[in-house]
């Protein structure tokens, strides 16, 4: 293998360096820590804020059924003969 | 944390876990693992601790602000050194003010007489090559660190500073001839 002193030179440099201060790895692990939760927050919250505004607009949660009167069950969920039908 | 001494996880192991999970421990391996190396070569660039403290905590951020768009192709140390550098290069450039940080953009570039051969290159004595790269310019540094010290390939070097290969193999060529100029200066007489 040919020498490489520039390698050796570089390895004697990062050896003196084992990490760097406590107060850069104090604030990386901070920064890490709150965008950590940050995206937690967002990803537990976020589809219900996203309910709450599709409920403030008027809309309907579409996986369940609407409640339909029939005249011998009375409300049940479902597709049914409603009152409507009856007419 | 499932780590041990005994059992470390890999890079790409801990990417994967962290990417999975989001948990700031996985992380947390990857910089216990690079921190000091990343800030040592901050330090060799940038030439003052205070400003390598800084530029370490931001490409810390960046990397795991972007972890997701790593794609595994290359190993995750040549990609976050290619962040460190091409952060430090930004740094320099700004702190210098628009002035040329490698030899081949300089208005006196060196002369190309003949081809500094590797050999040559990487056999000078140790104390004598330290002073010849602190008075490099910190672009032509960068450039001998990623391509010597960490075997970066050209096409790697060439992705990572947004350069074309041929500009990078003149880089190179450049800094190389550079290199050797100092070492005249310093030390031909003796």
């Amino acid at each position: 293998m040919r020498s490489n002193n520039f390698k050796r030179l570089m390895e004697e440099e990062e050896a003196k360096y084992e990490a760097p201060p406590p107060k850069v790895t104090r604030n990386v692990e901070q920064t890490t820590g709150i965008f950590s939760f940050a995206a937690n927050i967002i990803e537990i919250f976020l589809p219900k804020v996203v309910d709450v505004f599709v409920a403030m607009s008027g809309g309907k949660d579409e996986e369940t059924p609407p409640k339909r009167f029939t005249p011998d069950q009375g409300f049940k969920h479902g597709p049914g003969k409603g009152p409507d039908a009856l007419g | 944390m499932q780590t041990s001494k005994h059992n470390p996880i890999g890079d790409q192991e801990a990417i994967e876990r962290y990417l999975d999970t989001r948990e700031p421990a996985y992380f947390d391996v990857l910089y216990r693992r690079y921190a000091g190396k990343v800030y040592a070569k901050c330090i060799s660039i940038l030439k003052d601790e205070g400003l390598a403290g800084d530029a370490t905590q931001e490409i810390f951020t960046k990397v795991f602000l972007n972890l997701s768009k790593f794609g595994g192709q290359s190993k995750f140390s040549t990609w976050l050194y290619s962040i460190t550098y091409n952060f430090c290069i930004d740094q320099v450039r700004k702190n210098k003010k628009g002035k040329q940080i490698f030899s081949d953009e300089m208005e006196k570039a060196p002369e190309i007489e003949e081809e500094v051969s590797d050999e040559e290159f990487l056999t000078m004595e140790i104390e004598r090559l330290k002073v010849v790269l602190e008075n490099l310019p910190e672009g032509d540094k960068a450039i001998l660190i990623m391509k010597y010290n960490d075997d970066m390939s050209i096409i790697e070097i060439a992705e990572s500073l947004d350069k074309s290969e041929s500009a990078i193999k003149m880089k190179i060529m450049r800094a190389k001839q550079k290199a050797r100029q100092i070492y005249d200066e310093f030390f031909k007489a003796q």
